[in-house]
């Protein structure tokens, strides 16, 4: 019965801080139950002296499935390297990968809203194509913006020879235990997310969002804030000095926008506060990840759209339940489906939807 | 306008950033530093440095941005620029070393992410030889040497070397050059224990690089090339002034240097005798070689920069009115105890050949008298006890610097050379004129006077009377002494018993005698026992009149209106009222003593002493024991009334008549007036 399970090894420097950790976390868990699953880290610059995430230790330990350390061989059916940016402080690439497919799962975007490169993508992907030997190797997007962003970077490089884009996205697992929404939503806003200023739109725009007509403003991970001029009313509160669900339970707006010069790749947070039974509002193209329980809004509707969900509790409660009913397309179930489909489907390449130029694609 | 920040937060960062700031202001570029971009801690050195580079002028849409200090911008620096930018989207160039593309990538994100602009990345130059790291090096703007003998700078040389010690000792005592030391902040103090007053010391920090580099034609690098802005930059303005640079270390530590520098040694002799015959006849030749070369054109300003420097600006334009005009001669007075340097001041000044060439920079006390004899004056700050010690000498800074542009001279007259004029004489690149006290208390520590007095081209020391008195100044080769510098009156006794009309008209009060009483300012002492005395002792003579006078900014103790025929008197023309007088009763400063003998003014003189005065005891005793004036302590109230009797019954006419014969040595006005004219051209 094991022998018929695909091998899997996934490749991951498990220092990563935040969701890249979180969302492999979870794969380990949900993986290891089809999969003959193994876990290579890798040891790499840009996390020189941290320690593994738990969440991953925690994980392999519970399953079972063993983690080596910067193997110097990374063979097996398929190969699923994790957040290629890690490799972005490396001159090589140490470990030697082969395999029949390679899967590189891009958390990051390519490319920042305005055209600039989100990391040294052509370095990563160098260093990966030199040290692995690979029938097929594929770019996996991990949502349909991200997508976007590889299409894009593709097109500015003009000819990546030896990469596919994989059909399917490979989406982040969201099993998360689904909350009520509150019967009487009150004006209780808040947000959070790591401090980096990446994460947080410019002040003009966090007054616009969190203004002091609010009942209760509550930001968790607002460390850069902390030392700035900003209003009295908001709680600032610094990263991880409290846990999420309890943080979540103290707001019914999760209002969630990042620095107009930086996108989320997949939005972690936003399906945690969707399935703590919160009305989420983020800006459109990020609210279209998750569907159209999540509110698409710019920053100056953000109150009038509060105050009309205030006003109409039954309807804050459906669109809180459509935004969870949304949630069902990251889960387990349907994680599994996807990468059935994606191992079994062709070597594929893929083109930019809507472009005219599909030689370049046809080269990827 | 340019605003110069930085992406760190340690002390070191601002160092830096106050050196690249003033480098590039000083090569004409328009950039200044935010006040709000400065922490608390800054160093006093430091806050001098800054001062003139500092604005409260917020950034808007026309301003730009110059970023350095290195590749991975600090959070608490980026959280200060968002602050600063206040949501302008401001052009920003970032220089440093992004020699990987993720260093590119990741140092433009974050901070656009912070100040909501996308930065152009600009790669600092690496010049080979020189540890430069990721802030741009250039050269500030040049500066032509005009000293008379060529200025020799050891550079960082080693204080526990005893060779370095005796090249130093031999080049010094060799009157070929005029030769200093540049060191760190500790090794002053060990070289100033190793050489004595007789070689000008410097630390690094003591003033910004251009001004430093400024004092050298020839630089004898003792150490190897240090990764520290501050020194590179020093390097760099040493190659724009086309100085002589010459590597002295054993082991040719400066020899990667592309060109430019000229290998030599730290012995004694043969340096001398290698600096006179090989490099001195060729100093024209090498100047030029250094001028081609090409670490000279690898030191050039960065291209950004040097496109705004040529950007018409409010910040580098010569502004202001009226103090502003072709060969200014800026005085600065400090306000001692009493108005006597500002006095002293406005006397060299009015003999100048032409007296509108002089403004005056001063404290308050002093401008309404200043005001009066027909000078300018921009105000200075007085210290204030709610601020730190140095605080307000850091403004007087900036508003003397900015009197000094474009000036032909800086003249200091004071006893203690403020931070301040040292800096705004060098920064300026002034010719410099020190009137300096002749009368040292032997116990004073002066060594802060003798430390300072490098900066002076020339030290106008006005003589006393009396020549015992004319030995207690700390010598100096660039000392000229001039004769006594006061305001004389000569009037024949018509005019002094119009003026004594005048004056009893003025106070409506009437007597056969007129006593002046005039103890000083009561800042080095309480004066107020020795004037009561004599207020109530007079009382008892209504055939006196009694003159109080007070400076105008002092405090009056109401005691002194009770007495009938005492006039309290706050005047700037005191010096009428001496010449007017039958008896003097007053301290023994510079200018009212001599006042009194020149005048032939009999005069009880109660010195006022304290540590950081002159002598006035010794003065005092030197005209008590030629029988020209009564020494009174100042503990010796009870002899006053007696003594004020004896003189007023017939002792003052002996006096007087006996000041009248002696022969006193000519004034010093012109004198010193020619000199400063002679150095200011």
């Amino acid at each position: 019965m094991a022998d018929s399970l695909p091998g899997v090894t996934l490749v991951i420097d498990p220092r990563f801080s935040g969701g890249t950790s979180s969302a492999v976390a979870t794969e380990i868990r949900v993986m290891s139950s089809f999969c003959r699953l193994r876990v290579a880290a890798v040891s790499s610059a840009m996390f020189s002296g941290n320690t593994a995430h738990p969440a991953i230790i925690d994980a392999c330990e519970a399953t079972g499935v063993t983690m080596t350390w910067d193997a110097p061989t990374i063979a097996d059916q398929i190969v699923v390297l994790h957040n290629p940016s890690f490799l972005k402080f490396d001159q090589h690439f140490a470990s030697r990968i082969v395999a029949d497919q390679l899967f590189v799962v891009c958390h990051e975007n390519f490319l920042r809203p305005g055209g600039g490169e989100g990391f040294a993508v052509r370095h990563c992907l160098d260093l990966i194509q030199s040290a692995s030997l690979c029938r097929t190797r594929s770019l996996a997007p991990i949502s349909a913006w991200n997508r976007k962003t590889i299409y894009d970077w593709a097109e500015t490089i003009g000819n990546l020879p030896g990469w596919a884009i994989a059909h399917e996205d490979w989406t982040n697992i969201c099993s998360f235990d689904l909350q009520d929404p509150v019967v009487h939503p009150r004006d209780r806003r808040g947000r959070l997310s790591r401090p980096g200023f990446e994460k947080f739109p410019d002040l003009e725009t966090l007054h616009q969002i969190f203004p002091d007509t609010c009942e209760a403003v509550r930001i968790l991970g607002a460390d850069s804030l902390m030392a700035d001029d900003v209003p009295s009313h908001w709680d600032l509160i610094p990263f991880r000095a409290e846990p999420v669900t309890a943080f979540l339970s103290t707001i019914d707006f999760f209002i969630y926008y990042t620095n107009t010069r930086w996108r989320e790749s997949f939005g972690r947070v936003i399906a945690e506060a969707i399935a703590a039974g919160k009305l989420v509002i983020t800006d459109p193209d990020t609210a279209q990840i998750f569907g159209p329980g999540v509110l698409g809004a710019q920053p100056f509707e953000v109150n009038d759209l509060v105050a009309k969900h205030i006003a109409a509790p039954a309807l804050y409660a459906s669109r809180v339940e459509m935004a969870q009913a949304g949630l069902s397309r990251f889960s387990a179930s349907a994680f599994k489906e996807r990468f059935n489909r994606t191992i079994a489907g062709p070597p594929a390449f893929d083109r930019k939807p809507g472009s005219e130029n599909e030689d370049i694609y046809a080269l990827l | 306008m340019l605003f110069c920040d930085t992406v760190q937060d340690d002390a070191g960062a601002f160092d830096t950033l106050s050196v690249f700031c003033s480098q590039a202001r000083g090569a004409g570029v328009p950039i200044a530093i935010h006040r709000r971009s400065l922490p608390e801690t800054l160093d006093l050195g430091q806050r001098y440095d800054l001062a003139s580079l500092v604005t409260d002028i917020s950034p808007d849409n026309a301003s730009g941005l110059v970023l350095i200090g290195g590749d991975k911008p600090s959070d608490s620096s980026l959280i200060r620029l968002r602050r600063l930018m206040g949501g302008h989207a401001i052009p920003t160039t970032y220089f440093g070393q992004f020699d990987s593309d993720q260093k590119r990538i990741a140092a433009a994100a974050r901070l656009s992410y912070a100040i909501g602009v996308e930065p152009t990345l600009r790669d600092t130059q690496i010049i080979p030889g020189l540890r430069t790291g990721s802030i741009p090096l250039f050269a500030s703007k040049a500066v032509n040497s005009v000293a008379a003998k060529p200025r020799l700078a050891f550079i960082l040389p080693n204080v526990d070397a005893p060779e370095t010690v005796s090249a130093i000792r031999a080049l010094s005592t060799s009157r070929v050059f005029d030769v200093s030391v540049i060191t760190t902040g500790q090794g002053k103090g060990q070289w100033a224990d190793k050489l004595g007053a007789g070689v000008p010391l410097w630390h690094m920090s003591e003033v910004l690089p251009r001004s430093l580099a400024a004092q050298i034609d020839i630089a004898i690098f003792c150490s190897e090339p240090l990764q520290w802005y501050r020194f590179n930059a020093l390097v760099a303005n040493l190659v724009g002034n086309r100085a002589i640079m010459v590597d002295a270390t054993p082991d040719r530590d400066w020899s990667a240097l592309p060109d430019g520098i000229i290998p030599g040694t730290l012995d004694g002799a043969a340096l001398l005798t290698w600096l006179q015959n090989d490099i001195l006849p060729s100093t024209a030749d090498i100047a030029a070689a250094m001028g081609a070369s090409k670490l000279r054109k690898a030191l050039n300003l960065p291209e950004d920069l040097a496109i705004a420097a040529a950007t018409p600006s409010p910040l580098i334009a010569k502004s202001a009115p009226n103090l502003r005009h072709e060969g200014k001669l800026v005085f600065m007075p400090t306000n001692g105890v009493g108005l006597g340097h500002a006095k002293r001041c406005s006397l060299v000044a009015g003999a100048l050949e032409d007296p509108r060439r002089a403004v005056f920079a001063a404290f308050p006390s002093c401008l309404q008298m200043l005001n009066n004899a027909g000078f300018d004056a921009a105000p200075l700050v007085s210290k204030s006890p709610h601020r730190p010690n140095h605080a307000n000498d850091i403004v007087n800074h900036t508003r003397l610097s900015t009197l000094c542009e474009g000036a032909a001279g800086l003249v200091f007259d004071g006893g203690y050379v403020f931070e301040s004029i040292m800096r705004a004489t060098l920064d300026n690149e002034l010719p410099s004129i020190w009137i300096r006290r002749g009368l040292w208390q032997e116990s004073q520590n002066n060594s802060v006077a003798l430390d300072r007095q490098k900066i002076f081209d020339r030290i106008v020391v006005p003589t006393e009377a009396f020549d015992e008195l004319n030995h207690a100044a700390p010598p100096a080769e660039n000392a000229v002494e001039v004769g006594p510098i006061l305001q004389r009156f000569d009037l024949g006794p018509p005019d002094v018993s119009a003026l004594r009309k005048g004056i009893c008209s003025e106070i409506q009060l009437d007597g056969r005698q007129l006593v002046v009483t005039m103890l000083g300012g009561g800042v080095a002492a309480d004066r107020r026992a020795q004037i009561n005395a004599v207020c109530a002792h007079l009382a008892s003579k209504p055939d006196v009149v009694h003159v109080l006078v007070v400076w105008p900014t002092a405090v009056s103790d109401p005691a002194w209106f009770t007495h009938k025929n005492t006039r309290v008197v706050q005047t700037y023309h005191a010096s009428a009222l001496i010449a007017a007088a039958d008896l003097l009763v007053s301290a023994a400063g510079y200018n009212s003593f001599h006042e009194a003998l020149y005048g032939a003014v009999p005069t009880i003189f109660v010195p006022q002493m304290a540590g950081y005065m002159d002598d006035q005891r010794a003065r005092a005793r030197a005209a008590s024991e030629r029988d020209l004036s009564v020494l009174v302590e100042p503990w010796e109230v009870l002899r006053l009334g007696a003594l004020i009797d004896e003189c007023l019954e017939g002792r003052a006419e002996q006096m007087r008549e006996r000041l009248r014969g002696t022969n006193l040595p000519p004034l010093g006005n012109s004198l010193a007036a020619r000199t400063i004219e002679e150095i200011c051209q």
